[in-house]
């Protein structure tokens, strides 16, 4: 073989030894890929990502950008109601209302952002977002103090959202599934964050549950996360193809086999 | 150069044509030139580094073995450029069949039980399959000729 064909051999071996090193189907650590919100303010399309709602939270606190359980939870919310009412159609901003019992400060700045109802949104167009109080009844008081009040007491009943569609009046109600909170959620984070009682060990476990319970908002699919949102269905294993596959490499194999054997 | 050693060399020439046409696919779709595709029972997703851009490029130098070895085919050094090309293309066949295998064993992620049903495990074997799994039946002239020894005498 000449020098040229021996240095081609030698790089398509090293090149083989990396295509076995391959392990098919091992993904790399999860990455968060929700995919952004797309609505039309004034006819325009704009993407609005996570990383848009952690950085308007963060500005209105004072803070660093930052999402938060409550910004994490009315992100998918948004993301998962807008898909279930318009579909494939990208809605425009004015025609998004949102109803949330979940009056948090992430839930109401993630909330202002997406329907630019809040300030310093930068939207054209604004489409309309009800706080909802424990009562059922709409809250005309979004100020800190009466949603830190209703907060106090926040139970899995406080996650129920209404995604609408305000020109044609359709809607779906999205509320959190119990099994997404981690056990004794509730009452840890009234005893760290409201009545101040928490031991250490308890401000400990509470942190470690609380990002835990993001991490899973951040990466469970919709119907994981979600009462109303049913799984998709699974598609029956096509046996006759598989078999017929796994039926031609053996006859093959055997081909080859029954070929070298005559051989010698 | 009887009419048959014509026609293997027709055949080896279109087959490293075809395997280098694929391999350059699948390089280019990892790269972004489209976001995966599916035609029929052809597949390729383009998603990951290893199988697709090296494994491409593996298929790739299958092709660049094969399209020289057409002439004089019949001599042992050309037959053996074949080979080599088509060895490519097991190789790049073989992990892809074994990745199959890996995971038609245990049952999906949300199952309770670990190991697959009969069904599950056979249709896991079902298509779209890789462009080196179609190819892989079209190289059985050249394993033909390998085992029987008879490439001399097309």
């Amino acid at each position: 073989m000449r020098r040229e064909g021996f240095i081609v051999l030698i790089a398509a071996l090293v090149l083989c030894q990396g295509a076995l090193a391959h392990m098919p189907g091992a993904d790399a650590a999860p990455e968060v890929d929700l995919g952004p919100i797309v609505v039309l303010d004034n006819g325009v399309p704009v993407e609005i990502g996570i990383d848009d709602v952690a950085e308007y939270h963060g500005r209105l606190e004072g803070e660093e950008p930052h999402a938060c359980i409550c910004c994490v939870c009315m992100y998918r919310v948004l993301l998962a109601g807008i898909n279930e009412v318009w579909g494939d159609e990208i809605p425009e901003r004015s025609d998004i209302g949102v109803q949330s019992r979940l009056v948090s400060d992430g839930a109401l700045h993630a909330a202002w952002y997406v329907t630019g109802t809040g300030p310093g949104t930068g939207a054209g167009s604004a489409g309309r977002l009800t706080l909802v109080a424990p009562n059922g009844s709409a809250l005309a008081d979004y100020s800190k103090q009466v949603r830190m009040a209703i907060a106090k007491n926040r139970c899995l009943d406080d996650y129920r959202f209404e995604v609408t569609r305000l020109s044609t009046g359709e809607s779906v109600t999205l509320t959190l599934r119990e099994d997404l909170f981690p056990e004794g959620f509730f009452e840890l984070r009234r005893a760290v964050n409201v009545d101040k009682t928490a031991t250490e060990a308890e401000s400990a476990e509470f942190l470690e549950k609380w990002s835990s319970l993001r991490a899973d908002i951040l990466q469970k699919p919709d119907y994981e996360l979600f009462n109303e949102i049913e799984p998709p269905e699974e598609e029956e294993p096509d046996v006759l193809c598989g078999g017929v596959f796994l039926a031609l490499l053996c006859i093959m194999g055997a081909g080859i086999v029954l070929m070298g054997k005559k051989r010698r | 150069m009887n009419q048959n050693s014509n026609i293997l060399s027709l055949y080896i020439g279109l087959l490293g044509l075809v395997t280098l046409a694929f391999g350059l696919a699948d390089i280019l779709v990892w790269a972004g030139a489209s976001p995966g595709f599916s035609i029929g029972i052809l597949e390729i997703a383009g998603d990951d580094f290893f199988r697709w851009a090296w494994g491409g490029a593996v298929m790739v130098f299958g092709g660049l073995f094969m399209l020289p070895s057409m002439k004089n085919v019949g001599t042992m050094e050309q037959f053996g450029k074949a080979v080599l090309g088509a060895a490519m293309i097991w190789i790049i066949a073989g992990t892809d069949i074994f990745a199959r295998l890996c995971e038609s064993i245990p049952a999906g992620e949300e199952a309770p039980e670990f190991f697959n049903s009969l069904a599950g495990f056979v249709g896991g074997f079902a298509p779209p399959y890789s462009p080196a799994i179609l190819l892989l039946p079209f190289t059985l002239v050249v394993v033909y000729l390998l085992v029987t020894g008879r490439f001399d005498e097309v």
